[in-house]
């Protein structure tokens, strides 16, 4: 299927484009030509600013239901101590979302129209995004869980589901469900400097309400996701330090 | 008649040369190569790397897979993920092009540019791509040493690959050659023949490699 | 949304085998800063965190420091401390009170100061 499908360019453009189509199909192309890039400004790489080990609200506590506080507080007692409990990434499985957002290592957002590839540095994890569309059913639970994403103007919104519960909502470790529901709202700053992530966290097990936190990245031209493979790590302290 | 070649013109003349734009590689593919096969009959090796390979198969041959790093899920690298038994997902944008691997969710970035930046050796190494109409050029240097194939074949840090792929008149097939260059390991340059079958829309499935028994491991070497 | 499960086919995740965890910054005191000075004895220097084994006055001090990626934005490279340099570190120090801690800064043999 060759989709011409460009959101927000003008009539003209679409109908010169379709003339071109009609052109090469009579010419006996096979294949169209690569999407231009609708919105450049979130297609770039990203590294947070600053480092919290919480998501924290926006405003107020974090709405814990009486199992997720006991969670919460058992999981930051054992840190306090030095005696951390193991997440997912520990043993180089993945972080999970939001909790892969507040990773100090840099990622790529790919903007390909049906699609947005998010290129995590951080143990090479790939989130898809699937654009334009519902969730499927009947989709197994992953550690990334299943994504799906429409544009509001220049904010790219991501609803994410089907998240494996053996992941943490934050590195302090905020507990969630089977059940967690997360939307992220992207938006690049005008001048494409800054990206501010605004996510929103439900969750009825371990909280009474949904809830909002943040976090904003920075880019510039000389930044590039390395390769960084975790799972060579696996060991490592324990045989170098023994 | 003068009617007709008006609007052929016209239609003709909407359609600049440069708004065809190069050929779109995007989609799903699946390696259809397995085993190495050398243009021109023979892999060169140099004694050392030969005695390393013939140690190698023969340890693969016994169901050893001691010397491969694959097996405490290090990455497989290039050349060796493009002779994988795992769908790719590539992604093309006017500045790069992307592979997402399903087996561990390994990926390799590629500019489409002239030169080769800065950074460390990796397992993916750093690529550099070009595009010549239906033929795809990268270039990739800065590899960290390890293995071609399953089958031990080794190569150096000094390795400098070069993958030249044309995609089929249908879009359905991605082939070409692999070209290996790497004076520490090869007497000369060699190259081998690999191909590629275009899958049909999916999604590829989470794979994680420490979550992978030992038989699920060895299935994808 | 068809997943390739044809593909993949049997290779459904499964609980994995028992992995030796990845240390994170949590066995530190990142509220205090210790000064340590020693001679680098060994080095690893690959991800996910450099580890370096200092000898000082009081016996061995395990040090980790950021990841390579983390340290290459700041400056370094492979060749920025080497067995046998004389350095000085801050580090929070391990919560336990063993002899160890994770590396803020750096100061280098030539006196150059790294974070």
């Amino acid at each position: 299927m060759i989709n011409i499908g460009t959101i927000g360019i003008t009539d003209w453009k679409r109908r010169r484009s379709l003339g071109c189509l009609a052109v090469l199909l009579l010419a006996g192309a096979s294949t169209a030509p690569p999407r231009t890039v609708l919105h450049p400004r979130l297609s770039r790489t990203w590294n947070i600013i600053g480092y919290d080990l919480q998501f924290r609200p926006i405003s107020g506590d974090a709405p814990f239901t009486p199992a997720g506080k006991a969670i919460f507080e058992r999981r930051l007692a054992a840190y306090d101590k030095g005696t951390l409990e193991q997440e997912p990434p520990n043993q180089c499985r993945p972080h999970g979302v939001p909790r892969i957002m507040m990773s100090p290592y840099p990622f790529e957002i790919v903007d390909t129209g049906d699609r947005v590839t998010i290129f995590h540095e951080v143990a090479h994890n790939v989130r898809s995004i699937l654009m334009n569309q519902p969730h499927p059913a009947n989709v197994p639970l992953t550690y990334l869980g299943n994504s799906v994403g429409h544009w509001e103007g220049e904010t790219l919104v991501v609803d994410t589901i089907r998240l494996r519960p053996e992941t943490w909502i934050d590195e302090a470790g905020k507990p969630h469900s089977d059940k967690l529901h997360v939307v992220e709202r992207m938006t690049p700053s005008v001048d494409g400097k800054t990206l501010d992530v605004r996510i929103r966290i439900e969750d009825p097990v371990y909280y009474t309400r949904p809830w909002e936190t943040q976090r904003s990245f920075k880019t510039d031209a000389t930044l590039k996701i390395a390769e960084y493979v975790c799972e060579d790590g696996l060991g490592a302290a324990a045989d170098f330090f023994k | 008649m003068k009617r007709a070649l008006l609007l052929a013109g016209l239609l003709l003349s909407a359609c600049h040369p440069k708004s065809s734009g190069p050929i779109d590689f995007s989609g799903l593919w699946m390696p259809d190569t397995k085993v190495v096969t050398p243009v021109g009959g023979t892999i060169p090796l140099l004694p050392a790397a030969a005695a390393v390979a013939k140690a190698n198969a023969t340890s693969a041959e016994r169901g050893d897979f001691g010397f491969d790093n694959w097996m405490k899920c290090s990455l497989h690298g290039m050349p060796r993920i493009m002779l994988t038994a795992s769908p790719f997902r590539l992604l093309q944008t006017p500045a790069k092009l992307y592979t997402v691997h399903a087996v561990n969710h390994s990926y390799r970035v590629m500019p489409i540019v002239a030169k080769h930046g800065a950074g460390e050796p990796s397992y993916m190494g750093d690529a550099i791509a070009s595009i010549d109409g239906d033929r795809l050029h990268i270039e990739t240097t800065k590899l960290v040493a390890g293995l071609i194939d399953r089958e031990g074949l080794p190569h150096s840090d000094a390795l400098k690959l070069t993958e030249d792929y044309k995609l089929s008149s249908d879009g359905q097939t991605l082939s070409g050659t692999i070209r290996i260059e790497d004076p520490k390991t090869f007497s000369a340059p060699w190259s081998f023949a690999v191909s590629f079958h275009r899958l049909a829309p999916a999604e590829l499935p989470e794979n994680i490699c420490v979550d992978l028994t030992d038989a699920q491991k060895k299935a994808l070497r | 949304m068809k997943i390739l499960t044809a593909i993949i086919g049997a290779l459904a995740l499964v609980a994995g085998v028992a992995a030796q965890a990845h240390h994170s910054a949590a066995p530190y005191d990142n509220k205090k800063l210790i000064h340590v000075s020693g001679t680098v004895a060994a080095m690893r220097y690959t991800n996910p965190h450099i580890m370096i084994k200092l000898m000082t006055s009081k016996g061995m001090f395990a040090v980790e420091g950021s990841s390579v990626n983390q340290l290459a934005r700041k400056g370094w490279t492979r060749t920025t401390i080497n067995p046998g340099d004389k350095v000085t570190m801050d580090l929070w120090p391990l919560r336990d009170g063993g002899q160890g801690g994770f590396m803020i800064s750096i100061r280098l043999p030539s006196g150059k100061i790294l974070k």
